[in-house]
């Protein structure tokens, strides 16, 4: 009896305490926390690209393509890369070729088959192909993502770029 | 008539007897470590082809053909196509050929992708002693003097939107031009094959589609063929099932412009096909005594007679052949995989028809009997591409750090 009357106001404190912690912390979302991790600038759109390095022929010179049509842009570039194993990464440095790998100020490289499949993922994209996206950190919202093999035009990419919030 | 009825009995007993259930006994999988000091493995080997009881052939990274010993793991031997020279191999070949109506510009950066290569090893077949490799690389065609080819193009819904909206388009297009490099056992290239187009195959509509696997014997190449003048929706869309169309053409390796066609739609079943079933679906050919068979994935049938081996009728729900092998005594050793659809597909998964892998097993069925005999379940981790054989089932397998072969021994009782 003496547990029963004890119980009832505590259950009402825990419901409300629940609701005050759900309410106070925001939920980011993966790429967030990702960028977060990076020293990049987050006042502009930031490009980002998943790159399979098995994916097809034509998706891979599409991937060179688009990276070169905007290797001038002021943006900051995430490159995700699917490769986990040193041995790989190795064969791949060694051999790349049309694409300059290099990190800077604005440009970072991720070797990590995780990240590529957490970001394919969040995108609802549940298959490794490379993709071109653009992220909004402001928003926190993926603004355009588009598989290689599936953009046949540049423009609609650098209007959307271009987008401010 | 007691004895009659005795007799009767006895014989329905022997028949019954004699109608046998193919009775395999698996063993427990052995594993040994890829040796990766000369080919460094970026994905899972594909085409994986029994060379003999201790070698394997397999295409690493779509790049080169490699030899494995499956019980050291070690890399026997390699095949690459780095040495050749692709622009005055494409010289020699396409551009005699199409002189005067085509040009071909060859740049080996774009034939590469993101790394140095120069083409791609995408299909192999081996019989007696040879390797027929299927390699295409990249080039740029202008169809100078070619019109009806070019019409192909301006006549594309897209460029005409593009040409609207930006007036003069300047038109690159660029083909896999294809081959078949023909190879000794000891991977020493033997002669280079231009795959042409065929003159008949186009007539009737027609498209070789070799990436999806072929077959040779007897100086023949037998070839899956795809309907050109088929339009789809999107993926999923049914095939528009003929009785009159083919699912084999046959060329003629001494005489390029012989050809001829096996396998109707009618002898082997495509009816509940969608297009995205006839480019994921695992199209096998195996050769045995009879000569050779082929499976499109849910029938397996012979390729001379049309005779049907297997029928899916005896597959369960969703259930595909991706490998199979055929003993002396008729059972056929399949492994099969369960698709599952999704109950809420997202945009993406339906565009492009994506459904889940729910099991992987290994099975074994006797053809005179028609009874399944016995089954081993396979993890679903593992990856996709296996082989068959008389004795075992070969795949690769790979943690973190490396990559494994692995295989299941099994005997008949």
């Amino acid at each position: 009896m003496r547990i029963k009357s004890l119980t009832l106001p505590f259950c009402p404190l825990l419901f409300f305490l629940s609701c005050s912690s759900s309410g106070g912390s925001e939920k980011h979302s993966y790429l967030h926390s990702l960028v977060d991790s990076l020293s990049l600038n987050k006042s502009k759109n930031i490009v980002l690209y998943t790159i399979n390095p098995n994916d097809c022929l034509s998706c891979l010179n599409g991937f060179k393509i688009v990276n070169n049509d905007f290797s001038n842009i002021t943006n900051a570039r995430i490159y995700v890369i699917a490769v986990d194993r040193e041995v790989e990464k190795r064969e791949w440095l060694k051999t790349i070729k049309g694409v300059n790998l290099e990190n800077n100020a604005d440009k970072k490289i991720l070797w990590s088959k995780n990240i590529f499949q957490e970001i394919n993922r969040s995108l609802h994209k549940n298959l490794p192909l490379s993709l071109v996206c653009v992220y909004n950190y402001k928003l926190d919202s993926v603004i355009y993502s588009k598989s290689i093999r599936e953009i046949s035009d540049e423009r609609e990419f650098r209007a959307v770029l271009g987008k401010k919030f | 008539m007691k004895k009659l009825f005795y007799v009767t009995l006895v014989t329905c007993f022997l028949s019954a007897c004699a109608q046998k259930t193919s009775n395999y006994n698996f063993e427990s999988a052995s594993s040994v470590k890829i040796d990766e000091s000369k080919v460094v493995l970026t994905r899972f080997p594909s085409v994986l082809t029994e060379i003999d009881d201790s070698t394997i052939a397999a295409i690493n990274s779509l790049r080169k053909l490699s030899i494995y010993n499956i019980y050291s793991g070690k890399n026997i031997a390699n095949f690459t196509t780095e040495k050749i020279k692709f622009d005055s191999l494409i010289r020699e070949t396409f551009q005699k050929k199409y002189e005067g109506r085509r040009q071909y510009i060859y740049d080996e950066a774009t034939a590469g992708g993101l790394s140095e290569g120069n083409s791609q090893v995408l299909f192999f077949y081996y019989s007696d002693n040879t390797f027929y490799i299927y390699v295409n690389t990249l080039a740029q065609v202008n169809y100078i003097n070619d019109p009806a080819e070019l019409l192909k193009y301006s006549e594309n819904e897209k460029i005409k939107e593009l040409k609207k909206e930006s007036g003069d388009v300047n038109l690159q297009i660029m083909q896999y031009l294809e081959f078949v490099f023909v190879v000794d056992k000891n991977l020493r290239l033997q002669k280079i094959l231009p795959l042409y187009e065929k003159t008949q195959l186009k007539n009737d509509k027609y498209s070789p589609f070799y990436q999806k696997g072929f077959a040779v014997s007897n100086s023949k190449l037998f070839v899956p063929i795809q309907k050109d003048d088929q339009s789809f929706e999107k993926i999923t869309s049914q095939l528009k099932w003929e009785s009159n169309l083919n699912t084999l053409a046959v060329f003629d390796l001494k005489n390029d412009q012989k050809t001829d066609y096996r396998l109707g739609f009618k002898d082997i079943d495509f009816n509940d096909f969608s297009l995205h079933d006839y480019f994921s679906s695992a199209f096998v050919f195996r050769k045995n005594t009879n000569g050779l068979s082929f499976s499109n994935g849910k029938d397996i049938c012979e390729i001379e007679s049309g005779k049907k081996l297997f029928s899916k009728k005896q597959l369960r729900t969703n259930e595909w052949i991706q490998s199979y092998q055929m003993d002396d005594n008729q059972n056929l050793i399949l492994v099969t995989y369960t698709l599952d659809k999704n109950a809420n597909p997202t945009e993406f998964e339906k565009n492009y028809g994506l459904d889940s892998l729910s099991s992987i097993q290994l099975r074994t069925f006797n053809t005179q009997s028609m009874e399944w005999g016995n089954e081993k379940a396979l993890p679903t981790s593992i990856n996709l591409s296996m082989l068959v054989t008389h004795d075992k089932l070969i795949y690769f397998d790979k943690d973190e750090e490396n990559y494994y072969l692995k295989f299941i021994p099994y005997h008949e009782n």
